[in-house]
């Protein structure tokens, strides 16, 4: 009796002390863990990606997630991104711009118990959840901007690619300046590469040699040379996806924002709080803050300017205004 | 195990699981003490990395606004710091999933680096904004090396949390185990020692109010207390049965007491008629003595008159022969004696004659006596008268009163002088009457001795024969004297040995008188003492009948 007490006592101390050992183990706090596959020229786009790591920090600051990313420039491919992404762990893996959408969709059928977010560009795949932006609403006010303030009335826009996705950009640019200023014409050019500021300068410059006073550019980081070349001749700009006026300080004059950290940011939220996102296609307006215009600077728009550009903006968010895409 | 040992045993179990509790909470403090003390040293030099890495962000971006060669060095020193804390945090950091991440920040920042500084010389503004966004990149992974860090650190600290709280909790569970444990082990010790000797107590108690159907205590360990739970057992056994021994022997006593006295009266009763017989037997035993000593007396002065016997009997048997001889010659006188007889006859005769002859003249003084008498009476009286008248006289009467006096006196003498006489004839007459008599007896007695005379001669003819028989009778005699002589020397000799047993006896008896005496005695103390023990055994008894058992 008493032997076996002994027994149990000691054997109490030593799962006591090995309970002890084993406690010196990490036991992380299991979080939200997402993975984003930047497009491009990656971070540093001051666009796209940019946008999306901004949404992914405010996320991670503010949701306590963590995120990693992968740039085209490390994996080569897109597809190679998304694999190592997924095989990481990721809960959520996001890829950007529709130059992704074969590749994760190739990756997404690889994998279908993972989920994605597709932004930008829309699949039909179950673990893939689209979100699109309605970019015309945002061009509409850019435009309806640049309509107001173009002297020469003549325009500019560049696209990165002639693509439906930038025809969406160009066509509510056009029908903005064309709503508040008929009589403008709106000069179109596609880039055909989203990465090279110099051609973007130098679009730019035959643009403004054809008259063009105000430019808009949908073309990732060529457009920042837009910006830089409207500045250098004095002419104005209107940024893309992001609030480009730090690019270019006197000339830009508002940016159309396309809110994907805000999107992004609200995503995570939801896929944090445990909704399943599925393969919804969520578009985002102007109702939404999908899209929209940064302070505008530079210039001053007068009174009724603004309760004009105002109006529209509340005529876009009730869809009351109807852009017509090609 | 002894008691002794028991109770030391449990003091060094109790001193010694204190010991290893103990030792093993400073164990476990020191365990804490060597673990995570730098790592606070590694969480700073992260955020340390995180700010110069905002810090050269911040610079790179300040240059791409305004590249002036201030601008330049700014940022050039900023990543040259922000180099050197990689350094130190890649000395630092050891876990493998941290390593891992700090290892793609810095791998990043080398490549920010080498672009950065390509520009910053280039003075290529947007290359520059362009590095300056892309140490985001560095800044994320920094984040996440913070959290890992933060967590890690959070963990050592949760991790020394609950290891203060194991402590604790193990010191709390060992302190109530050890007071379980010790405590148990002392109060079943404490127990085991106590409830035996609580009901050896209570037993004891109960012997000691007399109650012995106690009910024993059942202790099976060799040790003091079994030793004594034993021992008490077997006293209260052999106390039961001690006392069961006490009541029956008690009763016993009792019985036999009363038993005794019984038979002590009726032993007295016998004894006492023992005394009484032995005193008679005594009594007797003497008298048979002085019997027999009287016997042998006798039978000695036998002896002695058998022997006279003897002599006269041989006496006699001479005298005998003499005596035919003698007889012969009585015969012959007897012839003689038949003459002178007859002579006698005629001389008796004469005398016969003279005699009637002597009483007449006695018969003559007798009336010549009686006249003197009458004379001497008339003289009396008359000188009594003469004395009257004389004394009538006077003294002319004295000479007369002499007379008278003389008268009377010569008077008196007269008297007297025929009372003489009157004796004298009464003798003489008597004296005739017996002469007479005599004679005629001698006549008689004459014819008688003719007749006795022939008598003798046929009977000295009987005694001729008589004697000669006796003569050989006694000859027989003779020889059986003798025998007897001899037989009463035996008898004698037998005699004096029983005289001599009976004397024996005798002195026995006495002994036995006295030693009835002493046992008499002895049976009242008896009695006394039965008497005592009968009330020792009633007190036993009393003493006894207090217990149960």
């Amino acid at each position: 009796m008493k032997r076996i007490m002994y027994m149990l006592f000691i054997a109490v101390l030593l799962t006591g002390g090995l309970a002890g050992c084993g406690n010196t183990e990490r036991k992380a706090k299991e979080r939200v863990k997402i993975g984003i596959m930047l497009s491009d020229v990656g971070l540093g786009d001051q666009s796209f990606s940019d946008a999306a790591f901004a949404g992914l920090t405010k996320a991670r600051d503010e949701l306590d997630i963590l995120f990693d990313y992968r740039e085209l420039q490390q994996t080569g491919s897109y597809e190679k991104g998304f694999t190592e992404l997924v095989e990481d762990g990721n809960d959520l893996v996001i890829g950007l711009g529709f130059m992704v959408l074969a590749d994760l969709e190739k990756v997404a059928k690889k994998y279908p118990e993972q989920q994605f977010i597709l932004v930008d560009s829309v699949s039909e795949l179950k673990n893939i959840t689209s979100i699109t932006f309605k970019e015309e609403q945002g061009s509409f006010l850019a435009g309806a901007v640049a309509g107001m303030v173009t002297k020469s009335k003549v325009v500019g826009f560049v696209g990165g690619a002639d693509v439906p996705l930038i025809h969406k950009f160009k066509a509510g640019f056009e029908q903005g300046v064309k709503t508040v200023n008929p009589a403008a014409e709106v000069k179109v050019a596609y880039s055909e590469d989203f990465g090279n500021a110099d051609l973007g300068g130098e679009i730019a410059a035959g643009m403004i040699d054809q008259g063009a006073d105000v430019l808009y550019a949908a073309a990732g980081f060529t457009g920042v040379g837009v910006l830089k070349e409207a500045q250098a001749r004095k002419k104005f700009a209107i940024g893309v996806d992001s609030d480009q006026y730090f690019f270019a300080e006197k000339a830009i004059i508002t940016s159309m924002l396309k809110n994907v950290d805000i999107a992004l940011y609200d995503a995570i939220k939801e896929f944090k709080n445990g909704k399943k996102l599925g393969d919804r296609q969520i578009e985002l307006g102007i109702e939404e803050q999908g899209v929209g215009l940064a302070p505008v600077r530079v210039i001053k728009l007068s009174p009724e300017q603004e309760r004009n550009l105002k109006e529209l903006e509340t005529k876009l968010a009730a869809n009351k205004v109807s852009i017509l895409l090609d | 195990m002894t008691i002794k040992r028991k109770l030391l045993l449990n003091l060094l179990v109790a001193i010694g699981l204190s010991i290893v509790m103990i030792s093993f909470i400073i164990y476990r403090m020191l365990m804490i003490q060597t673990s995570n003390q730098d790592y606070v040293q590694v969480l700073l030099t992260v955020q340390n990395l995180q700010a110069e890495t905002s810090a050269t962000k911040q610079s790179l971006s300040n240059f791409s606004f305004n590249p002036t060669d201030g601008n330049r060095q700014d940022a050039l020193a900023k990543i040259a710091k922000t180099s050197e804390i990689f350094t130190e945090a890649k000395g630092l950091i050891q876990e493998a999933d941290s390593r891992k991440v700090l290892d793609k920040a810095l791998e990043k920042f080398s490549d920010l680096n080498t672009e950065a500084k390509k520009s910053l010389d280039g003075k290529i503004s947007e290359e520059v904004k362009r590095q300056s966004l892309r140490s985001e990149g560095i800044l994320n992974d920094l984040y996440l090396l913070n959290i890992q860090v933060n967590d890690y650190y959070d963990a050592l600290q949760e991790d020394l949390q609950s290891q203060i709280q194991f402590i604790i909790f193990s010191a709390i569970l060992g302190s109530i185990l050890l007071v379980l444990v010790a405590g148990g082990i002392g109060v079943r010790l404490t127990s085991s020692i106590t409830g035996p000797l609580k009901r050896i107590s209570i037993n004891a108690q109960e012997i000691a109010k007399g109650n012995l159907k106690i009910e024993s205590v059942s202790y099976k360990h060799k040790d003091e207390l079994g030793t004594l739970n034993q021992s008490f057992n077997i006293m209260a056994a052999q106390l039961t049965s001690l006392l069961q021994k006490v009541n029956q022997a008690s009763k016993e006593v009792e019985d036999f007491a009363e038993e005794i006295e019984q038979e002590n009266v009726v032993l007295i009763e016998i004894s006492n008629q023992v005394a009484v017989s032995t005193d008679e037997l005594s009594a007797g035993a003497q008298t048979v003595s002085e019997d027999l000593q009287q016997s042998v007396e006798l039978i000695d002065e036998m002896d002695k008159e058998i022997m006279l016997n003897l002599d006269y009997s041989r006496e006699s048997s001479s005298y005998s022969q003499e005596a035919v001889i003698a007889i012969g010659e009585g015969r012959k006188a007897i012839d003689g004696q038949k003459g002178l007889i007859t002579e006698n006859k005629k001389a008796s005769y004469s005398i016969q004659a003279a005699t009637g002859k002597f009483v007449g003249y006695a018969a003559n003084i007798e009336d010549m006596a009686k006249s003197v008498a009458a004379i001497a009476a008339q003289t009396n009286l008359l000188a009594l008268n003469a004395a009257i008248e004389a004394a009538r006289a006077g003294e002319a009467g004295k000479g007369f009163a002499v007379v008278a006096s003389e008268v009377k006196k010569l008077a008196e003498e007269s008297n007297e002088a025929t009372t003489q006489i009157f004796d004298m004839v009464n003798l003489l007459k008597t004296g005739l009457d017996e002469v007479g008599e005599a004679v005629n007896k001698g006549g008689v007695i004459a014819d008688e001795q003719m007749e006795s005379m022939n008598m003798t001669m046929s009977a000295f003819e009987n005694i001729e024969a008589k004697v000669s028989g006796i003569s050989k009778k006694i000859a027989q005699l003779v020889g059986g004297m003798e025998t007897s002589k001899e037989l009463g020397a035996k008898v004698l000799h037998n005699v004096e040995s029983i005289s001599a047993v009976v004397e024996e006896t005798a002195a026995g008896s006495e002994e036995i008188s006295a030693s009835t005496t002493e046992q008499l005695s002895a049976f009242g103390t008896l009695s006394g003492k039965v008497t005592d023990l009968r009330k020792l055994t009633n007190e036993l008894n009393e003493s006894v009948s207090a217990f149960k058992f």
